[in-house]
C-alpha cells in the first residue's frame, strides 16, 4: 500500500468537489471572502486532477479505478463487483471539457452572482453538479450512473432556479425536475432489466454476456430516450430551450455540460456495452436520424427567436444533431467494414466537435450573460450598439459566434470539415443538410451580432463588464484559438486517444 | 413561534423524546449489523424534533446550528472516503476494519449475533450520515414550523 495520486487522480476529480461542497456552507460561518476561496480552490484542485489524469492517460495508457479496493491498480475477479472508475482516452477527453467550462462558469459567477443571498448554496450546487457530471462520465457501472445521473439532476435544478424573478426560473426548473426525475426512474427500471437478467452491473462484465434479446432491446432503448433526452436531442428537446434560458447567465454553459456529460455516457454505453449484440448499423442509422431532426428542428426553431439566450439555446440543440450525426455514422460502419473508409473519421470529427462545442457554446452563452448583466434585457430588438461600451465582450462573442458557424480559421471548422469529410462518404445528402445547417447557423450568429453590437450607441450598456467576467470569457476564448490554431495537434493527442479507448479498431 | 400544547402533551413528549433518540441513536451505530442505518437512525432521532416543535413550539433560530451539523456530517463523510486513499487504498477503503481499533474487532465467522465492535470505517460513516440526516430533517422541520405559523414572519 503506498500512496499514488496519479492512480488515484479519478477518485480525486470525484472527491474533491463533493468534500469543498460540503465545506463552503462551513466557510460562509467563517467569512465571504474565505467562502470565496474555499470554493476557488475546489475548483482548481479538481481542474488539477484533470489534467493529471489527461496527461497520464495520453503519455502511459489508461487504468481502471477500483472503490474500496486494498491494492491501487490490481484488478481481480471480484472488482467487477465492485464500483469500477475508467480512466482512458474518452473519459479525459470529457473531463477536459467539463473542466474548461466549469472553470469558465466559475470564474464567471463571482461578479455576476455579486449581491445574491445564499451564495454558499449555489457553490455547494456548483461543485455538486460538478461531482455529478464527472461521476456520470467516470463510471464503469450502471448503478452507479443512475446515482450520479440524480446527483446531476437535483444539483442542477437548484442552479437553475436560483435566481428567481416572476416565478419563470422555477417554472423552467420545474420542467427539468419533472422530466428529469421521470428520466431517472425509467433509466432506473432498465439498469434493473439488466441486472435481473445478467446479475452484474459493471459495463464490461455485461458486454461479455449481452445477448441482444428482447429485455436487452427493451433496456437499451429506454436508455438511448432518457440519455438522449438529458442531451437535449430533438424529440426530447422541450426542456432545454427554458432552462438554459431562464437559469442564471453564470451557471448557463454549466447545465449545457451536463447534456454533454449525458451524450458520453450514450455513447459509451453503446459503444462498450451493446455494440457486439445489436445490429450496429440500425443503430447507428437510427442516431443519424435524432442528428438530423435536432440540426434541423434547432436552427430552424432558432431563426424565429428574438431573445438572445433563446437563440443560443436553439443553436446549441442543433449542435448536439451534429454529434449524434457523425458518431451514428461511425457507429453504423462497425460491422460493415467501412469502418476504416471513413467510420473513424466520423468518430474523431464527433469527438473533436464534442469539446470545441463544449468550449464555445459556453463562450457564447457566458457573452449572452455579459449582455444580458450589462444591459438588463435579452430582446434582441432592443439591444443595438454595444460594441462602442463592450470591446472585449464584442471581441469575445464573434470568435465564440464564427466557430459555431464554422467558419474557417476556427475550431469549429476543423470538426464540421472532419464531419462533411465523412459523412459524405456515408451519403452524400447527410453532408449537404450539414452544410446548410451551418449556413443557416452563421446566418442567425450574424443577425445576433449585427442586432446587439453593431450600430449606434444606444445608451443601453452600463459599460464593460467587471474584470473577472471577461477573464473567464478569455480563459475560453483562449482555448477556442489554441483548438483553432493547432487542430492536428488537438486531433493526434486528445480525440484519437478517445476512439481508441472505445475498443474500436479497424 | 409561541404556541404551546396541553400539559399532557407536553408530559407525554417530555417522557418519549428520550427513548426516541436512543433507538434513533442505537438504529445508526448498528447500522452495520441490523437494518436501519444512518438515513433511518437519522429520521428517527429528527422525529424527536418534530414532536418537541409541536409540543412546546420553537423559540430560537436553529437554522444556522441545524445546517452547521449537516455540512459537518457530510465533510466528515468524505474525508473519511478520502482518508482511504491518503492512507495508500482507494477512494471508500475500509482502512478501519480488523485492526483492532475503534469498531476494528475481527468479524466472527459461522452464525453468531453479530458484534458491535467490528465493521472498521462503516460504523463510522453511519454516524457521520446520521448526523446530516438528523441535522437536514430537523432543518426541514423547522423551517416549516416557522413558515405555517402566520404570527410571525420573519425575513
Amino acid at each position: 500500500m503506498s500512496l499514488d495520486l496519479v492512480n488515484a487522480s479519478p477518485a480525486f476529480i470525484l472527491g474533491i468537489p463533493l468534500l469543498f461542497a460540503f465545506l463552503t456552507p462551513l466557510a460562509d460561518r467563517i467569512s465571504k471572502e474565505l467562502r470565496d476561496a474555499v470554493f476557488m480552490i475546489g475548483l482548481l484542485l479538481t481542474v488539477l486532477f484533470v489534467a493529471v489524469m489527461s496527461y497520464e492517460v495520453f503519455t502511459a495508457e489508461g487504468w481502471a479505478y477500483v472503490f474500496g479496493a486494498e491494492e491501487t491498480g490490481e484488478i481481480t475477479r471480484f472488482s467487477f463487483f465492485r464500483i469500477m472508475f475508467v480512466a482512458d482516452g474518452f473519459a479525459a477527453l470529457a473531463t477536459i471539457t467539463v473542466a474548461i467550462t466549469a472553470l469558465g462558469a466559475g470564474i464567471y459567477s463571482f461578479a455576476f452572482m455579486e449581491g445574491q443571498t445564499g451564495m454558499e448554496k449555489f457553490y455547494t450546487l456548483f461543485l455538486l453538479t460538478l461531482a455529478g457530471v464527472n461521476g456520470m462520465i467516470l463510471t464503469a457501472d450502471l448503478f452507479n450512473l443512475f446515482v450520479w445521473f440524480e446527483v446531476t439532476s437535483i444539483a442542477s435544478c437548484g442552479l437553475v432556479a436560483f435566481i428567481n424573478y416572476k416565478g419563470k426560473s422555477v417554472e423552467a426548473a420545474l420542467k427539468y425536475m419533472f422530466i428529469s426525475v421521470i428520466g431517472g426512474l425509467f433509466l432506473l427500471l432498465s439498469i434493473g432489466l439488466l441486472y435481473g437478467e445478467y446479475g452484474i452491473l459493471n459495463y464490461f462484465a455485461i458486454a461479455e454476456s449481452v445477448n441482444g434479446g428482447v429485455v436487452d432491446r427493451v433496456a437499451l432503448s429506454i436508455i438511448l430516450v432518457v440519455l438522449g433526452m438529458k442531451a437535449s436531442s430533438v424529440p426530447m428537446h422541450m426542456w432545454a430551450p427554458d432552462v438554459y434560458t431562464e437559469s442564471p447567465g453564470a451557471v448557463t454553459p454549466f447545465i449545457a455540460i451536463t447534456s454533454l456529460g449525458s451524450l458520453f455516457v450514450l455513447f459509451r454505453i453503446l459503444f462498450v456495452v451493446f455494440r457486439y449484440s445489436v445490429s450496429t448499423a440500425a443503430l447507428g442509422g437510427l442516431l443519424i436520424i435524432l442528428g438530423l431532426l435536432s440540426m434541423f428542428v434547432g436552427v430552424s426553431m432558432a431563426l424565429k427567436q428574438s431573445d438572445v439566450k433563446r437563440l443560443i439555446a436553439y443553436l446549441s440543440v442543433s449542435q448536439i444533431g451534429y454529434m449524434l450525426l457523425a458518431v451514428g455514422v461511425g457507429f453504423s460502419t462497425l460491422e460493415n467494414g467501412d469502418y476504416a473508409t471513413f467510420g473513424a473519421l466520423a468518430l474523431e470529427g464527433g469527438f473533436f466537435h464534442m469539446i470545441n462545442d463544449g468550449v464555445y457554446k459556453a463562450l457564447l452563452f457566458l457573452s449572452a450573460a455579459a449582455i444580458v448583466y450589462s444591459t438588463g434585457t435579452r430582446n434582441l430588438n432592443k439591444l443595438g450598439g454595444l460594441a462602442h461600451r463592450m470591446p472585449y465582450t464584442t471581441m469575445f462573442f464573434l470568435i465564440g459566434g464564427l466557430s459555431i458557424a464554422g467558419i474557417p480559421p476556427l475550431s469549429g471548422f476543423s470538426s464540421k470539415l472532419l464531419i462533411y469529410k465523412s459523412i459524405y462518404l456515408y451519403h452524400p445528402i447527410l453532408a449537404i443538410i450539414a452544410l446548410v445547417v451551418s449556413i443557416i447557423t452563421f446566418a442567425l450568429i450574424g443577425k445576433v451580432f449585427y442586432n446587439a453590437f453593431l450600430g449606434p450607441d444606444l445608451g443601453l450598456s452600463k459599460g464593460e463588464v467587471p474584470t473577472t467576467m471577461l477573464l473567464a470569457m478569455g480563459i475560453l476564448t483562449a482555448v477556442v484559438v489554441v483548438f483553432s490554431l493547432f487542430p492536428n495537434y488537438v486531433v493526434a493527442e486528445i480525440v484519437v486517444p478517445a476512439v481508441e479507448a472505445l475498443g474500436v479498431t479497424a | 413561534m409561541n404556541w404551546k400544547m396541553s400539559r399532557v402533551v407536553r408530559t407525554v413528549t417530555d417522557v418519549m423524546v428520550v427513548p426516541i433518540i436512543v433507538f434513533g441513536i442505537y438504529l445508526i451505530i448498528h447500522g452495520h449489523l441490523t437494518p436501519g442505518g444512518g438515513f433511518q437512525g437519522g429520521a428517527v432521532v429528527a422525529s424527536s424534533t418534530a414532536l418537541l416543535i409541536i409540543a412546546y413550539g420553537s423559540f430560537r433560530d436553529y437554522k444556522k446550528d441545524f445546517s452547521s451539523v449537516e455540512s459537518i456530517g457530510l465533510t466528515l463523510f468524505i474525508f473519511l472516503a478520502i482518508l482511504g486513499i491518503l492512507l495508500g487504498a482507494t477512494l471508500f477503503y475500509n482502512f478501519g476494519a480488523g485492526t483492532g481499533g475503534l469498531f476494528g474487532g475481527r468479524v466472527a465467522e459461522g452464525i453468531n449475533p453479530g458484534y458491535i465492535n467490528t465493521g472498521g470505517t462503516v460504523p463510522l460513516m453511519n454516524i457521520m450520515v446520521g448526523l446530516e440526516v438528523t441535522a437536514a430533517l430537523s432543518l426541514i422541520l423547522w423551517m416549516m414550523a416557522k413558515s405555517s405559523d402566520s404570527m410571525e414572519v420573519e425575513a
